[in-house]
């Protein structure tokens, strides 16, 4: 069931992001999901080209480009705050406080802002100051020390942006609480989200657990609750299914897969040559809780349960390392995928905000762009310029596909699925 | 903080309970439903053994507890605000309540499901844990070493995601106008899991790239063995960064050569790039690579352990953590709000006994 009415839960409310890398911009997005006019501040001087997957975290904003370090930079950022419910950053907090757009700047102009400042340490205590970047966060919250091997070095959630995504939902947590305390006391606040403390704060059952005497530690795949724990490797290259079985399911597991004993070496015998998915299968047929190890790439966005779900939607690329239809993520709630859209240039709604915000007229905005305060960047995705033979030499990457799927065909099939399983 | 919102939470599992705890933390009045003999979580033990029941003290802080019959059950649901649980046939069934609970109901601004992998869709009904909820995400294929199979991530991560985005999704329902249709949200905790992996299936779906975990070099080059752990080095040393910054911290002169100074070259000469990088780190204690480094503006990070957050100044000058000693049962430490903020602050309650608010509830909620 698609619950389109929370696309408009948050109409009306306008949050102005002063953003950068990750967490920030996957935070927005997710109020931008919401209905929420989301407009991005970015300097126009130091964009890059945008790489595709940075496509989810620009859609379905307005794009300024605004030099802040230029002069009137700082007053034409807070004339747009001004005009905003939420303005956030993800800035250190000395960097805000040298344009006089810290919390204390905006309140001046905007009593009852919902100011969020999103740090590394948070903007207080004696690491307030500090740099952090998400797999850093990873590492001081906790999280490398619980993954992997406790012969080897310590390990790390995978794809890098593991805390910047998570620090962002808890951002776009507190800012949804806020507009609720808002709509009933009529104050702002500043939220003071950092990615250490979030991190910690999703490790709470550890906490909570190593208090009562637990002793958390790398231990690979292995969970005492479980008779059965781990992943094993199937027919193919870089294949792999989980299983987890408790002792009740055992003689189920041992039945599915024709084996005289659960022990890991059998199962691992038995399921080497087997197709992993198929193994996935065979076991929830009895029961059994195992599922492929998808990879992050064709066996995601083809999993016919995903498209089932309307998770991802297609949308047309117009410019680009290669124009045409491919898939990108909906909201996160489930669908429906928003409007479908290129990327859009840094810059491209200086005009429309300034006139509705800032109340600028054409040649006022003019100026502004003639002293540099204002800028904007034509930047489409391009393909990273890396040797791709040196990646798979250096197994960065698991294997390259010179074929891919036809993404509409893809969707059409789990629409097909859909039906089916409907009638 | 909120107040007069009213959350219901009929289930067990970490994911609707983690969900309601979020709103719990930030004002909200939630009330747990819960058999007699209590939530089957408040005995579950952690993946290492032992520390029965901590996570559920966790993911229940601050909440009220009752124990109904199907009666007063409905009649509570009618009067919440939003409702949580793992609407699964098979979870509500082991729940004692009705199929069609998920259709059914009709609390004020929505009901909220918070299960693995959602109540429509071809594995809706599969057995499910946070292994394998993880391992069908895409993260698993992503954590580890190259020489390593795919790894777990820390327990509960699916769940608690799951969680989060379900508080998020529902902080929005509550939004939208009374007296229209209540809302229905089907939250997926692996969905919510494979949100996380974009960045590699955007690069799959232009280039046909498929991701893999991480090659150990670059893994070295993040944590570094020291006198007395590991420190992580920002992620810039691997990159095109040049290594004059490292070369200083660690007082080798040869890093600055030519043919270390972009990542490819350091992947040519990697051996003895290694040689040169690593040994010197076992000089000095994490603690003060960390404080070098910050000296010279490099990025680093201490590698910490669970231990290490309970004594960490920082979090204490926060006042990020809160002991919590629930009566009769051992006391806990967690987080007790994810963030700070200037609004008025809850205080640290424990989680509730099985039952022990049941006749205030109805009385207040009921009349």
């Amino acid at each position: 069931m698609v619950p389109e009415a929370l696309g408009r839960a948050l109409a009306g409310v306008r949050v102005l992001a002063l953003e950068q890398a990750v967490a920030l911009p996957f935070a927005t997005k997710h109020l931008a999901d919401l209905g929420a006019d989301v407009i991005r501040v970015q300097s126009y001087e130091r964009v890059r080209p945008a790489d595709v997957s940075n496509i989810e975290l620009t859609r379905s904003k307005r794009q300024i480009g605004l030099n802040l370090a230029a002069e009137g930079g700082p007053e034409l950022f807070l004339r747009l705050a001004a005009a905003s419910d939420v303005v956030a950053h993800n800035f250190t907090p000395r960097v805000v406080r040298r344009f006089g757009i810290d919390y204390e700047g905006v309140r001046a102009v905007n009593d009852d802002v919902i100011y969020v400042s999103l740090t590394g340490f948070g903007t207080t205590g004696p690491w307030g100051e500090r740099p952090l970047f998400g797999p850093g966060a990873e590492a001081v919250a906790g999280y490398n020390l619980l993954v992997g091997d406790p012969e080897a070095w310590p390990g790390r959630p995978g794809t890098g942006v593991y805390a910047d995504d998570t620090c962002g939902l808890y951002a776009a947590f507190a800012v949804l609480a806020a507009l609720e305390e808002r709509d009933r006391t009529g104050a702002g606040q500043h939220i003071d989200v950092s990615l250490y403390e979030t991190m910690v704060a999703h490790l709470g059952p550890v906490l909570a657990e190593r208090a009562r005497g637990a002793e958390p530690q790398r231990m690979l795949n292995a969970d005492r609750r479980f008779a059965v724990h781990g992943v094993f490797d199937a027919a193919g290259h870089d294949r792999h299914v989980a299983i987890a079985a408790t002792e009740a399911q055992l003689p189920a597991l041992v039945a599915a897969l024709g084996i005289e004993a659960a022990t890991e070496e059998a199962i691992a015998a038995a399921v080497a040559d087997l197709d992993a998915a198929d193994v996935a299968r065979r076991l929830q047929d009895a029961g059994v809780a195992a599922a492929l190890v998808a990879d992050a790439a064709l066996d995601t966005l083809t999993d016919p349960h995903l498209w089932a779900r309307g998770f991802y939607g297609l949308r047309h690329i117009e410019e680009g390392p290669a124009s045409g239809w491919y898939p990108h993520l909906g909201p996160t709630w489930g669908g429906p995928p928003p409007s479908i859209e290129s990327p859009r240039d840094v810059g491209i709604d200086n005009t429309d905000v300034l006139r509705e915000l800032a109340g600028l007229t054409d040649p006022e905005i003019a100026e502004l762009e003639a002293a540099g305060v204002l800028g904007e960047v034509h930047a489409p995705a391009t393909k990273r310029a890396v040797d791709d033979g040196w990646r798979l030499e250096r197994r960065e990457l698991s294997r390259i596909d010179t074929t891919l799927p036809d993404w509409r065909e893809v969707a059409g099939h789990a629409t097909d699925a859909t039906q089916a399983g409907a009638s | 903080m909120s107040a007069g919102r009213r959350v219901l939470e009929v289930t067990s599992g970490i994911g609707p309970a983690y969900a309601s705890r979020l709103l719990a933390d930030v004002g909200w009045d939630v009330v747990k439903v819960e058999p007699a003999e209590g939530d089957a979580l408040r005995t579950q033990p952690s993946r290492w053994g032992g520390a029965e029941g901590a996570a559920f003290e966790f993911a229940n802080a601050g909440k009220r507890s009752v124990t109904v019959d199907d009666s007063s059950l409905a009649r509570l649901v009618e009067a919440a605000d939003l409702v949580f649980g793992d609407f699964r046939p098979s979870v509500l069934e082991a729940n004692g309540l009705s199929a069609g609970a998920y259709e059914a109901w009709a609390p004020r601004s929505a009901v909220v499901s918070v299960s693995p992998f959602g109540l429509t869709g071809p594995r809706s009904a599969w057995a499910a844990t946070e292994l394998t909820v993880q391992a069908a995400s895409g993260l698993m294929f992503l954590t580890g070493e190259a020489d390593q199979q795919p790894q777990q991530l820390p327990p509960y991560q699916a769940e608690v995601t799951g969680g989060l985005v379900a508080s998020l999704a529902a902080l929005a329902a509550a939004r939208l106008p009374r007296g229209s249709e209540p809302q229905r949200l089907d939250i997926s905790s692996h969905e919510a899991m494979t949100a996380h992996t974009f960045q590699f299936t955007q690069p799959y779906a232009y280039y046909g790239e498929v991701g893999r975990r991480e090659p150990w070099p670059k893994l070295a080059l993040r944590m570094v063995p020291t006198s007395d752990g590991h420190v992580y080095c920002a992620a810039g040393a691997i990159g095109s960064m040049r290594m004059d910054g490292i070369a200083q911290l660690i007082e080798e002169p040869r890093l600055t050569e030519d043919r270390f100074q972009t990542a490819r070259g350091r992947a040519d000469h990697w051996d003895e790039f290694l040689d040169l990088f690593v040994p010197p780190f076992s000089r000095r204690t994490a603690q003060e690579w960390f404080e070098a480094a910050e000296a010279l503006h490099m990025t680093f990070a201490l590698v910490q352990s669970i231990d290490d957050l309970f004594t960490c100044p920082h979090l204490e000058a926060r006042g990020f953590l809160q002991r919590v000693e629930p009566p009769g049962r051992e006391p806990v430490v967690h987080p007790l709000l994810p963030f700070r903020t200037t609004a008025p602050m809850p205080e640290a309650r424990p989680a509730p006994a099985a039952g022990q608010h049941t006749v205030e509830v109805l009385e207040e909620w009921l009349g």
